[in-house]
């Protein structure tokens, strides 16, 4: 987590808590997205994904805490022009047809920002002519559509939210294709929420792990995968070094994931290298938090 | 952005503005439907001349007769039309945008909150106020002769709010309804529910306030000269006989022995009733209480509107 | 799957090896089948994401490894290009393995095995009678 205080971080969470009410949606959450990441916040329906996302465009607002998006408080100013957020349904004028969607786009985004041209373009890469109404659009051809228009915004940080879900497999390929082709070119830092890991596991460096209203666990997935092992066998023990993130026991058998806490672990450290769905199941199921000291 | 409120908005703004015209072409052929049909009887003077009695049973009888229904339409629709653009042209405004979650697509582009609002209420409220006077004036031009031959004043209900300002002041307050409740209710039809029932609440209340706000008049008529029926310029309200020593004496408690072949005045006077006395509100209050009523709506409409504002602002 | 290269990346999601080498073993096996030849350029980073949905970084890490085993060259600017082929016998590509392995291919098309049936049937006899041989994928 500390590592890329440094490099200056596209978006920072501080100690950010949301109520509804009631009741709690998070608690003390925080964590930053170093610029050009590709991040999976992976958690959980219900843990409070959505809500983390839209705090960061200004459609909601902390309880307590800050967050800093591109150096602005969305709380305060609304939506960073740096900033373009797709919600999970994708929504759209379902009565407009796909031309109107854009110059709504443009008329929404005056002061020359906004790249009409590339998101007609990417909806045409999309075969989505643009006398279509939005209405009669398949999920996948919607998703583009409101994808290209994000990506018109010429965006400094892409939140998604749920991007894949209810989509068939070849557009969920085309819909991160098109993402990580501007990544590519664009060096643009991507946030992108999930509950499937292996959905996004190949399209992301990244990885914020939300559960029971907290970040569990953030940091570069490669730099997490290496600072974790798993032990197995019937008497597992841990070195000194290490933390039991989670252990569950089948019988004599006993599987461990542990955190290595002089990393990188070389190719003497026991055990193997964990793979990301191991990490993060292991992590959304641990007994408390990411501190799994007491355990 | 004046043109995406517009583009969403479209259908409704139409369909005001059809209803308008189909209006203010009904109000026109009306009147000179009502003129041809004036002239061919040779009552025209009826529809000029406001000291001519054609209510009666001789002269403009048929005239009167064929006419009063339809008048009576077109004032009811008129009254009824006018908060019913303000309804049409805001039920949709907001409530579809947070129906239809597009509030998120929206609200992350790089337009502040505040200019979606002013334009949001802006692009709509004009049209409907600008609708509620073009229908005000052609309610004005054709229901005039029609006002004179059924000699109604303006200051009854249905005459009170044709003339003057009230229908602009009524649109407001139906919009406004609308515009906040759209703010706060995620569907279109709750929002369209809420509005109507709440201006007629509001109308309601305003109608059974209105003739107490100012004093009435009153006018004491010798029992000797009552004949049944008196002219007073402005809104009946109600009337009392009085006694010999100035006590009020209700309607209900004289005249019940009074035998059928008997004149009706010499009956009452036998029963010690020495005066008619009438209450009503003069027609000369017609602006003062234009002026509150619309005044009343108006406070109220900002109020409302400035919820929907400060609501909006937190939308999401 | 990127359509008008030379080179034809796929992801095998469940197989356990890291992206980054499978992609470097795609590059190896168009190397050796001969359908990538020195001079030939790889495709970009941006077309390679785009096709197949995977992180840059992942292009980049495989494009390097390629670079350091000497097969291929980044030219700043102008992208990456083939050095070396893969040696091999001639005979393989045009020759009469290749036709004799079309007829067996034919065989089994008609004997109505799918596509999933001869890859499995022939890794599984490449498995069996190379056994014990280290391969460089």
């Amino acid at each position: 987590m500390n590592e890329y205080e440094a490099t200056d971080p596209v978006l920072r969470y501080d100690a950010v808590s949301k109520d509804f009410g009631r009741r709690e949606a998070l608690r003390d959450c925080s964590f930053a997205l170093p610029r050009g990441r590709v991040a999976a916040l992976v958690g959980v329906n219900g843990a409070g994904k959505t809500t983390l996302l839209r705090m960061a465009v200004g459609l909601a607002r902390p309880s307590a805490g800050r967050i800093d998006v591109l150096g602005e408080d969305p709380a305060a100013t609304g939506t960073p022009a740096g900033v373009s957020y797709v919600a999970q349904d994708k929504p759209l004028y379902r009565r407009f047809q796909v031309r109107e969607m854009l110059r709504a786009a443009a008329v929404l985004n005056p002061g020359g920002r906004w790249d009409g041209a590339h998101a007609a373009s990417l909806i045409a890469d999309a075969g989505i002519g643009v006398g279509q109404r939005i209405g009669e659009l398949s999920a996948g051809q919607r998703a583009r559509v409101a994808i290209a228009l994000a990506l018109g915004r010429r965006p400094g940080l892409l939140l998604l939210d749920e991007p894949l879900a209810e989509l068939d497999p070849l557009a969920r390929r085309e819909i991160m294709g098109t993402v990580l082709a501007a990544v590519t070119e664009t060096g643009m830092t991507v946030l992108l929420s999930s509950h499937v890991v292996t959905d996004i596991e190949d399209a992301c460096d990244h990885l914020v792990v939300l559960g029971d209203r907290r970040v569990l666990l953030d940091g570069g997935i490669d730099e997490l995968l290496a600072g974790h092992r798993i032990h197995s066998g019937p008497a597992t023990s841990t070195a000194d070094n290490e933390t039991v993130v989670h252990r569950s026991t089948r019988g004599r058998h006993t599987v461990a994931l542990v955190r290595d806490h002089t990393p990188p672990a070389g190719p003497e450290a026991s055990g193997s290298t964990p793979t990301l769905e191991e990490l993060v199941v292991a992590y959304l199921h641990a007994p408390t938090s990411s501190d799994a000291e007491a355990a | 952005m004046i043109w995406l409120v517009w583009r969403r908005q479209r259908a409704a703004l139409l369909l005001g503005a059809a209803l308008v015209a189909v209006t203010v072409v009904a109000l026109v052929v009306a009147r000179l439907l009502l003129e041809s049909r004036a002239a061919s009887l040779g009552d025209s003077a009826c529809l000029t001349d406001p000291a001519l009695d054609c209510t009666g049973w001789g002269r403009g009888r048929e005239l009167y007769d064929s006419f009063l229904g339809p008048h009576r339409f077109l004032q009811f629709w008129v009254w009824a039309l006018v908060p019913l653009l303000g309804l049409i042209v805001a039920a949709t405004l907001f409530a579809r945008e947070t129906e239809e979650r597009t509030v998120g697509f929206v609200l992350t582009q790089s337009v502040s909150r505040t200019r979606w609002w002013t334009t949001n209420i802006a692009t709509t409220l004009l049209p409907a106020l600008a609708g509620a006077l073009v229908l005000g004036l052609a309610a004005r031009w054709a229901l005039a002769p029609f006002e004179t031959l059924f000699q109604q004043g303006r200051i009854g209900p249905l005459g009170f709010e044709l003339h003057g300002i009230w229908l602009p002041a009524s649109v407001l307050i139906s919009f406004s309804l609308a515009a906040a409740l759209g703010t706060w209710l995620r569907s279109s039809l709750a929002v369209v529910v809420g509005t109507v029932l709440g201006w007629l609440v509001i109308f309601a209340v305003l109608v059974y306030t209105r003739y107490d706000i100012l004093p009435s008049s009153v006018q004491i008529v010798p029992i000797g000269e009552y004949d049944g029926t008196v002219d007073v310029d402005g809104l009946a309200r109600d009337m009392a006989f009085r006694g010999a020593g100035g006590e009020m004496i209700p309607p209900g408690e004289v005249g019940a022995g009074c035998g059928p072949q008997e004149n009706y005045t010499a009956c009452l006077q036998r029963d010690g009733v020495v005066a008619a006395e009438f209450e009503y509100q003069p027609e000369s209050n017609f602006w003062p209480l234009q002026l509150i009523q619309s005044g009343i709506a108006i406070v109220l409409s900002s109020v409302l509107l400035g919820s929907s504002y400060v609501r909006a602002r937190r939308l999401g | 799957m990127v359509w008008g290269w030379r080179v034809e990346f796929r992801i095998e999601r469940r197989s356990g090896v890291p992206t980054y080498l499978q992609l470097v073993a795609q590059v190896r096996r168009a190397l050796r089948v001969g359908a990538l030849a020195p001079g030939d350029r790889l495709p970009t980073a941006r077309a390679v994401v785009e096709a197949i949905a995977i992180n840059p970084n992942t292009v980049h890490k495989a494009y390097r490894e390629l670079e350091r085993e000497g097969l291929v060259e980044a030219r700043p600017g102008k992208g990456t290009f083939v050095l070396h082929a893969l040696g091999r016998p001639d005979s393989v590509t045009d020759g009469v393995l290749r036709t004799r392995l079309e007829d067996w291919v034919n065989e089994a098309v008609a004997a109505g095995l799918t596509v999933d049936d001869v890859q499995a049937l022939f890794a599984d006899v490449v498995e069996r009678l190379y056994r014990g041989e280290r391969t460089d994928e």
